[in-house]
């Protein structure tokens, strides 16, 4: 196969995967030549000719792609979006991060870049992945970057749906731990705990699923507001109650494993007098 | 010694000389300069760039050739972290009329440029063209580009919804 001809064919594919991303006429090797310049931030060219020149017909005006971008670069929040609308290739170059990230730098990130890779404007891409892919956490730290930005609207609303699924996270957890409570409660009385004490287990428990969610959903205000700092303390609590929580459920299972062997140790010398006697001396040997 | 002219051979076959000076504001023609040095007689080959737009590229040159080198700026926010957006407003007023031109010869022009690297004439088209983009709907677009439409109606609707959304939420 020759090699044009196997770029051709992997272009073919990456249209068929991404026909968001690819002009159709385009049949450059996209998936070298556009990730091996993003190390370059100027937007002057090398010095060799961009492709679209070459592609250029007698009714298009082709500009290459370095131009529009640096073009676009220039444009205001609505103009960008009116190119959008133009054809797929200035759909294509308009959704940019580089140029978004100049308009954005300071509205969501604080002007830190590196933050951008966490939001990559997705709201803004037709073909967007549905909302319930993005988890408590990440709508959390985005709600508190739009709470610094006194977006509060938005703020809000994200942090509302991030309470509702950080409960659907809590409910998780207490469900996760259920076996072992129901384990305690059918069998307290074996190992001679009183209700309370399993009371007061199921309590902390649910605290600390409590405060591992708590922790992260509290309010930014609340604390230092130190944008060089990645939330740091949620963070440190998280850990913390997640140790706990490990904690209580290596005990619990130690003691429900425990419990359900006296459990089975005391069903089987019930039925002592059932069992032969040779199988009762080896086995149930008190 | 180098000489002072320097000759380039456009893409329609014509000879043409330039200054040093002015060859020298284009980083792809300094480049060979330095790749050819003792070769100096021999004319430079710029087979992506006609007569006609060499021409405009030396007016602009000889117009801007007391200008300072531009400085590559490292973008910085202040400490407001405030976004300060590219200007696109073009001052000088020789390069008002010398934009002041059909479309097609812009585009040459801008894409000479590219090929050339003269970072300030590159500027300045860039400059034109965004300040004709501005306020103008899809459709006055594609008709003063020549652009055909390729994207369906689902895909605008799709793209104005999300628009929407986003522009209720902020």
């Amino acid at each position: 196969m020759q090699f044009s001809e196997t770029f051709e064919w992997v272009n073919a594919f990456l249209q068929t995967i991404y026909p968001h991303t690819l002009h159709k006429d385009d049949t450059r090797p996209h998936f070298l030549l556009s990730h091996l310049r993003t190390t370059k931030q100027s937007y002057m060219s090398t010095g060799l000719p961009s492709f679209p020149i070459m592609i250029k017909s007698h009714h298009d005006v082709l500009l290459p792609n370095d131009c529009l971008q640096y073009i676009f670069s220039m444009l205001s929040e609505d103009d960008l979006f009116r190119m959008r609308l133009v054809n797929r290739r200035w759909n294509r170059i308009s959704l940019e991060d580089s140029i978004w990230s100049n308009l954005y730098a300071d509205r969501f990130c604080g002007g830190k870049k590196s933050e951008l890779q966490n939001i990559k404007f997705k709201s803004r891409d037709p073909e967007e992945k549905p909302a319930d892919v993005v988890s408590w956490k990440q709508l959390y730290f985005e709600s508190v970057s739009l709470y610094k930005q006194r977006n509060m609207r938005r703020a809000r609303r994200l942090k509302r749906e991030a309470v509702k699924r950080s409960l659907l996270y809590f409910t998780t957890d207490m469900f996760a731990s259920l076996p072992f409570i129901i384990t305690f409660y059918i069998t307290y009385p074996l190992h001679k705990l009183r209700p309370r004490t399993v009371f007061f287990c199921f309590t902390l428990i649910c605290a600390f699923c409590g405060l591992r969610v708590g922790a992260q959903v509290v309010r930014p205000r609340q604390r230092r507001d130190d944008d060089d700092e990645d939330h740091p303390w949620p963070a440190i609590w998280d850990s913390l109650a997640q140790m706990v929580m490990f904690g209580l459920y290596s005990t619990a299972l130690f003691r429900s494993s425990f419990t359900v062997l006296l459990f089975v140790n005391r069903m089987l010398l019930s039925l002592r007098n059932v069992v032969p006697r040779s199988f009762g001396r080896i086995f149930l040997r008190r | 010694m180098a000489s002072e002219s320097i000759s380039v051979t456009t893409s329609d076959d014509q000879t043409i000389q330039l200054s040093r000076k002015h060859a020298q504001m284009s980083q792809t023609i300094n480049s060979m300069l330095e790749d050819s040095v003792g070769a100096d007689q021999e004319a430079i080959p710029l087979p992506n760039v006609s007569s006609e737009v060499l021409k405009k590229v030396i007016d602009w040159c000889t117009h801007h050739e007391n200008d300072p080198a531009p400085v590559e700026k490292v973008k910085k926010l202040n400490k407001k972290r405030e976004y300060k957006a590219k200007n696109s407003t073009i001052s000088d007023e020789w390069d008002k009329n010398f934009v002041n031109a059909e479309l097609r010869v812009i585009v040459d022009i801008l894409l000479a440029a590219n090929y050339l690297d003269v970072k300030g004439l590159f500027e300045l088209m860039c400059k034109h063209i965004a300040n004709e983009l501005k306020g103008k709907t899809p459709d006055q677009i594609r008709e003063r580009f020549g652009i055909q439409d390729d994207l369906t109606e689902e895909d605008k609707a799709a793209m104005r919804k999300a628009w929407g959304a986003t522009k209720n939420d902020s």
